[in-house]
């Protein structure tokens, strides 16, 4: 039979791109879409040999989209590694800064990338249906949205020091204390993000209500999830045991992350670069799983802050009690998890702890090999060492958010295309859909570099002897 | 904000050869000035000098879009691949939205675009960017693109500075 090929393609040469290729029948039906990622696999080489405490440092560089998670993974591993737990204050101050990156990475999200989808329609005209178009639909909105990015880029500067190759963090502990005015400018914009967030949560509501057709059939597939809990199984993001769990909820394991080799492995396809971690115990891909807020949201049994709880009781009464299967509500979870991380902002800050003056432990227990996990804002993040005597790292593995959701992002490209695709003709807004089937993991894939001449998209329709048919292009 | 004041204001990663082109023209400016080179890393805006400042980060983000609608003049400085032909390419833009289809990317037309329409208004902006050779984890640039910063870092004393 004869096919055709639609290939969504950034042209790039430098690593961490991706492309959407959708092979279709003559008929014109989708036979399989695929999701296939250019991981940049050259970091942890770049890293071997360095020195562990340069690592919090070094590993944001692999990154300008989430180097906090990647500067605070680093310090937690080093900790480990050196035996240097660190005082409770730099505990508080460096989840303080998570919970910053967590506000300003879930609000650009929802806000600036998913928001023009959902509040001016998948449908809607490209030329309008982005920030932009936002701000002329509803300017005080995108104002508010900027805000909540701001603030949490504004949490991060306060505590940390420098915005690239931060120092603050660091094996033991953190390297500068916060002031109380710091504390205090912080805590006076509290309620106000609260209120945005808020606005975002009836926002999406609203949408879900009106789209139930959309939310129901837009890739809806089971998997298990993966995420850090607190040790009640409530939500955690910045350290915990790590807890999976199956299709219908139950808790499949918990474990430390220490002994994360023992509960997950990683399959190769030969599509794709990057690869398809899953639970061991299950094999692949039975036992592929989700991360991030989704993720996240279907490991727990509820979150200890209450604005966030009650929102999450709602959002966990949408199937019963059991987990959220439909990639949609990606967006849901991600503002919950916004309400509880400026929530636990303000828990934080209460503490009296959090200006306290003992900031880093000197003292060392060297162990040699140490995994610091953190939950980034797209999901699950590993760092794994081992060090030599002398503080030299021999050998890194680093399993980053992205790669746990792989199997979802492709899973996710292939139902919606099935779904959504039923004629040979592909209008621009079916191919924004199975471009939101991905936006809603919101996937790392920038990378750090950002050339110019780098990030147009193509679309490609091929038949089955490879001729171009048709050849869309995004600049 | 004074009359005809300019923002330069460079983005990519310093950490990724040629990516870090603009991190190179500014470290030049600094120590001709007298200071300090890594101060970009900490400041969100450098004063140079009467009249120009400097932004340094490792990609553009929308709450810039406020700050940038502050200047007269904008020029963003950044590296670019073999797609372009030019070696190094100075080029006025427009306020225009450009779509990422998946990721954070932000265009410097698409920072024009929310600086108007935040505040009615976008400075007269051009972007300069010069032609990276390699990407890989390294602070040196390659031998071409170093003698390219030093002409981009001409231009903008002679036309702009």
């Amino acid at each position: 039979m004869a096919t055709q090929k639609i290939t969504i393609e950034p042209v790039t040469r430098i690593e961490g791109h991706a492309k959407v290729t959708i092979n279709m029948t003559e008929e014109g039906k989708v036979e399989h879409a695929y999701f296939h990622v250019n991981e940049f696999r050259g970091f942890e080489k770049f890293c071997e040999g360095r020195m562990v405490f340069e690592m919090p440092s070094i590993t944001p560089r692999i990154c300008g989209i989430c180097p906090v998670s990647h500067h605070l993974a680093a310090a937690k591993t080093g900790d480990i590694v050196m035996g240097s737990p660190p005082p409770r204050t730099a505990t508080l101050l460096r989840e303080l800064m998570h919970m910053g990156q967590i506000i300003q990475s879930h609000g650009m999200h929802f806000f600036e990338l998913a928001g023009p989808d959902l509040i001016l329609g998948f449908d809607a005209d490209p030329a309008i249906r982005n920030v932009v178009g936002l701000i002329q639909a509803d300017a005080d909105l995108a104002l508010k949205a900027v805000a909540l990015r701001k603030y949490g880029q504004e949490i991060i500067a306060q505590v940390g020091d420098r915005r690239i190759h931060p120092t603050f963090a660091v094996p033991g502990g953190v390297n500068k204390a916060l002031s109380s005015q710091s504390r205090d400018d912080i805590l006076k914009n509290i309620d106000e993000m609260i209120a945005i967030t808020q606005a975002g949560l009836s926002i999406f509501k609203d949408w879900a209500a009106k789209n139930k057709e959309d939310v129901e059939k837009f890739a809806v597939f089971k998997t298990r999830y993966l995420g850090l809990v607190t040790p009640a199984n409530g939500l955690e993001l910045y350290q915990g045991d790590i807890r999976l769990v199956g299709q219908d909820g139950k808790q499949l394991e918990k474990f430390d992350s220490n002994n994360y080799l023992d509960y997950i492995a990683e399959h190769v396809e030969d599509w794709s670069y990057l690869k398809f971690p899953y639970y061991k115990q299950m094999g692949y891909p039975d036992g592929v799983y989700r991360v991030g807020p989704l993720g996240r949201l279907n490991t727990i049994d509820h979150i200890d802050t209450p604005l966030a709880n009650q929102e999450f009781m709602t959002y966990r009464a949408i199937n019963d009690g059991k987990p959220i299967e439909n990639t949609l509500y990606y967006h849901y979870a991600r503002l919950i998890e916004t309400l509880f991380a400026i929530e636990r902002v303000k828990v934080l800050l209460d503490d009296p702890d959090i200006l306290g003056k003992d900031i880093l432990n000197t003292r060392q227990n060297f162990k040699g090999e140490g995994v610091g996990v953190i939950e980034a804002p797209r999901g699950t993040l590993f760092h794994h060492y081992k060090v030599k005597e002398n503080g030299q790292v021999e050998k890194v593995n680093l399993i980053v958010s992205t790669g746990h959701n792989n199997w979802a992002m492709s899973e996710a490209v292939d139902s919606v295309a099935k779904t959504y695709i039923t004629g040979p003709e592909v209008h621009e807004g079916l191919l924004n859909r199975v471009e939101a089937a991905i936006r809603a993991h919101d996937p790392c894939l920038s990378c750090s570099t950002h050339a110019v001449g780098q990030m147009p998209m193509i679309i490609e329709v091929r038949d089955n002897d490879g001729k171009l048919i048709k050849e869309i292009k995004r600049d | 904000m004074k009359e005809n004041n300019l923002l330069l204001f460079g983005y990519g990663n310093p950490d990724r050869g040629d990516d870090g082109a603009a991190f190179h023209i500014f470290a030049h400016l600094l120590r001709k000035a007298q200071m300090d080179e890594e101060s970009v890393f900490s400041a969100d805006v450098v004063p140079l000098s009467i009249g120009v400042d400097l932004i340094f980060n490792f990609q553009l983000l929308p709450e810039y879009a406020e700050i940038v609608a502050g200047y007269d003049r904008v020029i963003f400085i950044d590296a670019h691949t073999a797609e372009i032909e030019e070696e190094m390419k100075l080029q006025s833009l427009e306020p225009e939205f450009k779509h990422s289809p998946f990721t954070h990317h932000f265009s410097p037309s698409s920072c024009l675009a929310v600086a108007e329409s935040l505040t009615g208004k976008a400075p007269k902006a051009w972007l300069l960017s010069i032609r990276g050779y390699q990407f890989g984890f390294d602070r040196e640039l390659s031998p071409r693109t170093s003698d390219l910063v030093h002409e981009a870092i001409q231009l903008l004393i002679e036309q702009f500075i």
